[in-house]
């Protein structure tokens, strides 16, 4: 084959990339101008919509870790499991370890440092990182419920009185400001760092990278490591703000956590995903959570269960649409 | 050889041509195999012998021309060919790992059955036995195959193939992982089987085996064949002259430079423990030195062991004459060795990454400093595709869309840019078209001459003859000789190769190597089961202790719903797959039943009615759950992640925010009468059923094969896309039995019904032995598992632990089996292989 037939063909090839990459991102951007503009024009005052988006910042924060562990090939399910045990120990460790909150709070990032290396080292053991974060999950939530007794940790109302001026600052939550920083930190760690190039490598093909001398053992310890210490600092951020270290309101965060990584179009199966597509996922998924929700003053017919099977609906769909583009 | 078959032609090759992306694997070859012959086909590396036997397997399908059986029948998938009575038995064979030895052997014709698909083990036990009687060396039937040696793999098809009285046996380098003795096992077998009227192809690189066996010898190169004749007419010089292309002499030889006296690279006594012993290996700078050598005799190995792959067991290297450390790949990059394996599409290529990212990974560390930049990596990638004359459109395409030659030029670019001082090639023009073999060897003849100590293994002779400077020949994981390139002739090279015939040179007694004893299948199936029964009884004892009158029944009724749910984890996982969703499937399939109890239909009808609804909304479920996974090619753990949020949202909107209560009266009869726990009887019927199903059915064992490799399992005809529909729908027709049992047992349900139900279901289900991999696992393991979970519980409540601490046991109980899994198969992966590979 002349040289000209074979740069004709890879020429075609690469003009059909790009349209594919261009097809990936169109449905979610679609569906995010949809629900964001409902979310927009429904909202009343922009003080509910900053409340509503909390929730979706912690999410968010510890999705930028999760994707660059999905793109390894493995996963963290004990994400939630771990906000809720830090969030616990700062309640336990304040209220009856006589700590300072500040040290409490200290402690509890360092317990989810712990907990995370935990699952790294697991992990590089050579066990299935979904089967050893589906245990952690239920270890850690299961030390958490131990902790606290299965009840609520509040604070006292000094405590409260002096915390809710530090909770905002220019009107936002501090959630907003960490969801950034750790985006920020996350785009260069994944996409501009060589550990974050070894993710893509890894998840391609582990043979390969261990045969181009990529160290797997470090790159796997330091993301389950980060993830554990991202789910900390998300857990003492949500105690401040709700008040309360609750052992059970995290329950379902993992899930919601991987929707993101998933609609954004990074891949279950690794080797491909980048942070800008879990920032579009979690749009998109936040967004049509609380414009949905805005919606259903409107609509009866729009509550909360017909919005989670929307929800389900959205992952499993998107995630088809983006293996069928990308074939 | 026996007249009266060798007129009859069998087997045809009628004119096929083969091309894959960027190669001409087979180009018009016609060959025809006679009853009652065997036929040697001989070529190098990337002749096309391969292509050709998988064609006559069924694997592939010809471009062009046609593959022809008794004259008439063509040949269009594997199970056709195998149904056929053409048996090929493959180089690297593919077994079921998870499976039996007496059951993979039945497998390749379909596992034999008694009514209703029941297996019959009797007789599969009987026959496997029968098969294996003929082998040298005694093998346990009721191993599992992951535990057999590359030879035994090999010798156990054979043996299948002979007992199967195959029209045509197509043998690939059968003799390359046997031992003397079992190599002399496989000629008599083969000569019964020519004496019988088979038609043999027989593959090999070894001439006297050829000569010994051979009635018919035909010459491959490049795709074409060069001749067919009788053996009587071929000489060995003549069959290496048609097998290279032109007779390998001096003249060929390329004017190579002179490499300096100075030693960059010094391997001493290098052994892994297994394959090699103790390697001496000197290479000057600027030196190109040839390692030749047969598959396993070492060369790959001792390339691994150098550059920290394989873990290196006595011996030290030295680099530019300082003794280095080389633990793992990074370290050996580090102190400027570099290796291109000979695997370029498992170990080389990321396929669909692009060529900048596939250039630059082993030298991101040079390129750039803190932070990667795109454009630093793009001008290394550019010069590196100049330097190398590399072909491609665009620096974004992935490496996959590039033909052979140009995918291995950017791997070798990628080993270039570490600036190596000593640098490894393993076989660095396979599959390599012709004018790329001779840039790539420009280049290594342009870095050798900048003072790089060079490497080059290959199995070509033709290659190690005309580019190096030295040869070095291994055979057995010993160097057996080294011979000066500039007056090497081919046949004192390959006579240092190749194994004598006698045995004293061969076998430094193979078994020795080899674990003799291996713990049975069965023993180690019962390691789990035995492991979980003594837990529960040292609990139960506890709980005996602490509460004389503490009845078991009440302990049974609340494991029966976890027998269920935990069988559903379990099938669905055997089979490959995983679901996250079995918690709303439940609540889902009980809110429908409990709909049904709600309507005024009498209870004996509305009762059974409710059931089968449940089970049949489950099975749906499943079905859902398992289509879109395939038809959408997505990992089903994101499918049924999606699922899991839609089947619970439907629950709620089902049950509009009531809870389902004032059931019929019979229906908590389900769960209890007069204080006798029916739950008990349905969780054991379904334990039963479930012990059967997988155990006893040809379905279930289908799914073990389907779990333990869809694409084998595909070549005997067991479809993966029909299994998963089965193992889901099962799965969810269990679970939605276990809603209605929660039902009856609590008698009133909330929407939340189920919820943590998967962790939980799956856990009983990893606890119990099951493999998250897939095709690994027992349904009485599973069962065991439930009951010692819920043990658990009732000890932790015994001793006034609340109920929810048990999450935090069954966390721990989970990391504790699947972590006790992990050091029992690498104990035996270091048994089988003697430690080395990781």
């Amino acid at each position: 084959m002349s040289i000209k037939a074979i740069q004709k063909r890879t020429n075609s090839f690469d003009d059909k990339r790009i349209g594919q990459t261009l097809l990936s991102y169109a449905v979610p951007c679609v569906l995010l101008l949809i629900f964001a503009t409902v979310m927009f024009v429904k909202t009343e005052n922009p003080r509910g919509l900053i409340r509503a988006g909390v929730q979706w910042m912690e999410v968010g924060s510890v999705a930028v870790v999760m994707t660059a562990i999905i793109i390894t090939g493995g996963i963290d399910l004990s994400v939630g499991s771990m906000v809720a045990l830090c969030s616990v120990c700062i309640g336990v460790l304040w209220e009856d370890g006589q700590l300072s909150i500040q040290m409490a709070s200290v402690c509890a990032v360092a317990i989810g440092l712990v907990a995370g290396l935990l699952n790294g080292l697991l992990v590089v053991v050579g066990l299935s990182p979904l089967i050893v974060t589906l245990a952690t999950m239920a270890f850690y939530s299961g030390l958490a419920l131990a902790l606290s007794n299965a009840e609520p940790i509040g604070f006292t109302n000094e405590l409260v009185m002096a915390m809710e001026d530090t909770n905002l600052l220019f009107g936002y939550p501090l959630q907003y400001y960490f969801f950034l920083i750790v985006l920020v930190l996350g785009y260069l760690l994944l996409h501009r760092c060589r550990i974050g190039r070894a993710c893509f490598y890894i998840g391609e093909n582990m043979e390969a990278a261990r045969y181009s001398a990529i160290s797997i053992e470090k790159a796997q310890l330091v993301l389950y490591g980060l993830s554990g210490l991202v789910a900390g600092i998300v857990a003492v951020l949500n105690t401040m703000y709700k008040l309360n270290a609750n052992p059970v309101a995290h329950e379902g965060m993992e899930l919601h956590v991987i929707a993101c990584v998933v609609v954004g179009g990074t891949l279950i199966t690794g080797g491909h995903g980048s942070i800008g597509r879990t920032l579009l996922g979690l749009l998109v998924v936040a967004s049509l959570d609380i414009g949905l929700n805005f919606l259903s003053s409107d609509f009866s017919w729009l509550n909360p269960q017909v919005r989670l099977i929307l929800t389900g609906c959205l992952v499993v769909a998107v995630a088809i649409w983006n293996q069928k583009v990308r074939n | 050889m026996p007249e009266e078959f060798s007129s009859r032609v069998i087997f045809q090759w009628k004119d096929v041509h083969k091309e894959f992306p960027g190669v001409i694997a087979l180009n018009g070859v016609s060959i025809e195999l006679n009853a009652g012959q065997v036929h040697a086909i001989v070529g190098e590396n990337g002749a096309g012998k391969s292509t050709l036997i998988k064609l006559a397997a069924g694997v592939y399908q010809p471009d062009g021309g046609s593959v022809v059986l008794d004259g008439q029948q063509s040949i269009h998938n594997p199970v056709e060919a195998y149904r056929n009575g053409i048996v090929t038995v493959f180089q690297e064979s593919e077994l079921f790992d998870q499976l039996s030895v007496a059951e993979n052997m039945a497998l390749l014709k379909g596992l034999p059955c008694k009514r209703f698909g029941v297996v019959a083990w009797q007789q599969i036990k009987q026959s496997s036995r029968h098969q294996l009687r003929s082998l040298p060396e005694k093998l346990d039937p009721t191993v599992n195959a992951v535990q057999l040696s590359v030879a035994q793999r090999q010798m156990l098809q054979v043996a299948a193939a002979v007992s199967e009285k195959a029209k045509v046996l197509i043998l690939d380098e059968p003799t390359s992982a046997l031992s003397v003795k079992e190599s002399q096992w496989l000629f008599e077998q083969i000569k019964t089987l020519r004496a019988q009227g088979c038609a043999i192809v027989y593959i090999s690189h070894r001439q006297n085996e050829i000569f010994e066996l051979a009635d018919v010898i035909s010459v491959l190169r490049d795709g074409e064949l060069i001749w067919t004749k009788d053996r009587s007419d071929v000489t060995s010089e003549s069959l290496v002259t048609a097998m290279v292309g032109r007779p390998v002499d001096i003249e060929s030889h390329r004017n190579l430079h002179k490499p300096s006296n100075t030693l960059m690279f010094r391997s001493h006594q290098v052994s892994d423990g297994n394959v090699l012993n103790g390697i001496d290996l000197d290479i000057n700078a600027g030196e190109i030195v040839g390692l030749y050598g047969l598959i396993g005799s070492g060369r790959t190995e001792f390339a691994e062991t150098v550059f920290g792959i394989r873990k290196k067991l006595s011996g030290s290297i030295y680099i530019d004459g300082d003794a280095v450390e080389i633990r793992k790949p990074r370290d050996a990059v580090r102190h400027g060795l570099a290796y291109l394996s000979e695997d370029r599409l498992n170990k080389g290529v990321f396929r669909w990454l692009d060529i900048r990212e596939n250039t630059v990974v082993a030298s991101l560390r040079q390129i750039s400093k803190v932070l990667t930049s795109r454009r630093d990596e793009l001008t290394a990638t550019t010069e590196m595709g100049n330097k190398l004359n590399t072909r491609y459109a665009s620096h974004r395409q992935p490496i996959e869309t590039l033909s052979g030659g140009n995918q291995q030029k950017v791997v070798a670019g990628r080993w270039l840019l570490t600036k190596p001082k000593v640098l490894i090639l393993d076989e660095p023009t396979r599959g390599v078209d012709v004018g790329a073999k001779e840039e790539i060897h420009d280049i290594i003849q342009l870095l050798a001459e900048s003072g790089c100590a060079i490497l080059l293994i290959s199995s070509e002779l033709n290659e190690v003859m005309r580019y190096c400077h030295r040869i070095i020949v291994f055979r057995d994981g010993d160097v057996a000789g080294e011979v000066d390139a500039t007056d090497a002739q081919s046949s004192n090279v390959a006579e240092l190769a190749f194994p004598k015939d006698s045995t004293v040179e061969l076998s430094d007694d193979p078994d020795a190597t080899r674990p003799s004893r291996r713990r049975s299948g069965w023993r180690a199936l019962l390691r789990t089961e035995s492991a979980l029964a003594a837990m529960i009884v040292i609990l139960l004892i506890l709980l005996k202790v602490q509460q004389p009158d503490y009845q078991i029944s009440v302990l049974l009724d609340a494991s029966a719903t976890w027998m269920i749910l935990g069988l559903a984890a379990a099938i669905v996982i055997v089979v490959g797959g995983i679901d996250i969703s079995i918690g709303s499937l439940a609540a889902l399939s009980a809110a429908c039943g409990g709909l049904v109890l709600q309507t005024d239909l009498p209870p004996s009808v509305s009762i059974p009615l409710a059931m089968i609804v449940a089970m049949s909304v489950g099975a749906a479920g499943g079905l859902v759950n398992s289509a879109l996974s395939l038809w959408g090619n997505v990992h089903p753990i994101v499918v049924t992640l999606g699922m899991l949020y839609a089947y619970r949202g439907l629950v709620s909107t089902i049950m509009d925010g009531k809870n389902i209560s004032n059931l019929p009266d019979g229906f908590g009869n389900l769960a209890i009468v007069d204080g006798f726990y029916t739950s008990v009887i349905y969780g054991l019927v379904i334990s039963a059923f479930g012990f059967l199903l997988l155990h006893h059915c040809r379905c279930g064992r289908h799914f073990y094969a389907v779990g333990n490799s869809p694409t084998a399992a595909n070549l005997l005809g067991i479809r993966k896309s029909k299994n998963w529909f089965y193992a889901f729908a099962i799965g969810g027709a269990l679970v939605g039995l276990a809603g209605m049992l929660q039902l009856a047992q609590k008698e009133q349900m909330q929407a939340t019904l189920g919820r943590n139900w998967e962790l939980e279901a799956i856990a009983v289900a990893v606890i119990g032995g099951v493999s998250i991999n897939g095709g690994k696992g027992s349904a009485i393991g599973v069962i065991l598992a439930a009951i010692l979970v819920q043990t658990f519980s009732a000890v932790l409540i015994k001793f006034g632990v609340p109920g929810d601490r048990m999450k935090l046991v069954i966390g721990l109980m989970i990391l504790v089996a699947v972590f006790m899994d992990h050091l029992w198969n690498r104990q035996r992966s270091v048994r089988s292989t003697g430690g080395g590979a990781r």
